[in-house]
């Protein structure tokens, strides 16, 4: 029980019953968002497996499209038309909620630029060029839903350790702490009890003599 | 900055046709050159064979964003999936079936 001296009275007792009351509101609490925590995480992993195997088999074939652009207009000129490719729109960021945990969601317009305002010359860059750069797009779309997705299970993740800690705390020291204490205090009380009877049987024997 | 890649340099030239302007190939003397650049990007791509070499000296960590892990030419390593699977393990104490 450490070495807090407990003070044996009623009010003190009162107070320990309304902390365990509170104590296990509190852990039931916990622990309902720990479980709805860990049924959300399941879902989104689902998603992030099934997206992530999408971006894969995108990204394969954006590969391969990629050495068919640079085989028919060569290694050189497809990195200059790389370098002057125009930019990308803005990433908007924002934050959703769940179970009173933040996580970010990424505002993607989505990006389809057209070939004519690609900003690389019209004349000397083949069709093959122009698949590849889309669909490197498409895969680029695709891994913003997977940044977001991912992000979203790292903080899920976090909270559940977290959750999980604070509810064993409460399970396995808060509350069984409370308890020995309230234990004790009822005995001291009782005990007290016992010892004024006792006096007063003596004072009142004393007192018919 | 919002969208940022080190890779190798294949997958650096496909994203910058597809308008990625923070691109930097990864070399073994550049790697924290690149990483102190883009600490601040909202997305950082990298492939997953470069995550492993950057993890190995510890760079991953410094980023502010989210790191996308994607496989390279020569396909998937596994590495991305294995990450959110040790995630998971840690988290709830369950793997992730393959």
């Amino acid at each position: 029980m450490g070495k807090k001296t407990i003070i044996a009275t009623r009010m003190a007792l009162l107070n320990t019953k309304k902390k365990i009351k509170l104590a296990k509101k509190g852990h039931k609490l916990l622990k309902e968002k720990r479980d709805a925590l860990i049924s959300e995480l399941f879902s989104i992993v689902d998603g992030l497996k099934k997206i992530r195997a999408q971006a894969e088999d995108e990204l394969a074939v954006a590969y391969k499209s990629l050495i068919y652009a640079q085989a028919v207009s060569g290694i050189g000129e497809v990195r200059r038309a790389a370098d002057v490719v125009s930019g990308l729109p803005d990433l908007g960021m924002k934050q959703k909620t769940i179970m009173g945990l933040k996580v970010p969601v990424f505002e993607w317009s989505g990006k389809e630029t057209k070939v004519s305002e690609k900003g690389y010359s019209l004349v000397s860059s083949s069709i093959e060029l122009d698949e590849a750069a889309k669909k490197f797009e498409t895969v680029l779309n695709t891994l913003i839903q997977i940044a977001e997705q991912e992000a979203t299970v790292k903080a899920v993740a976090e909270d559940i350790k977290k959750t999980k800690r604070k509810v064993n705390a409460l399970e396995q020291i808060l509350i069984p702490r409370l308890d020995e204490e309230k234990t004790y205090t009822t005995m001291r009380l009782e005990e007290m009890e016992r010892e004024t009877f006792g006096k007063l049987k003596i004072i009142k024997a004393n007192i018919a003599e | 900055m919002d969208i940022a890649i080190i890779a190798d340099e294949d997958t650096v030239l496909g994203f910058k046709l597809a308008g990625v302007k923070n691109a930097t190939v990864y070399k073994e003397d550049n790697a924290k050159e690149a990483v102190n650049e883009y600490k601040n990007a909202k997305i950082v791509i990298v492939t997953e064979k470069v995550a492993a070499k950057l993890k190995e000296q510890e760079l991953l960590d410094n980023m502010h964003g989210v790191v996308a892990e994607i496989p390279d030419k020569s396909g998937s390593t596994g590495a991305a999936l294995e990450n959110i699977s040790t995630m998971l393990e840690e988290a709830i104490g369950v793997k992730l079936k393959s």
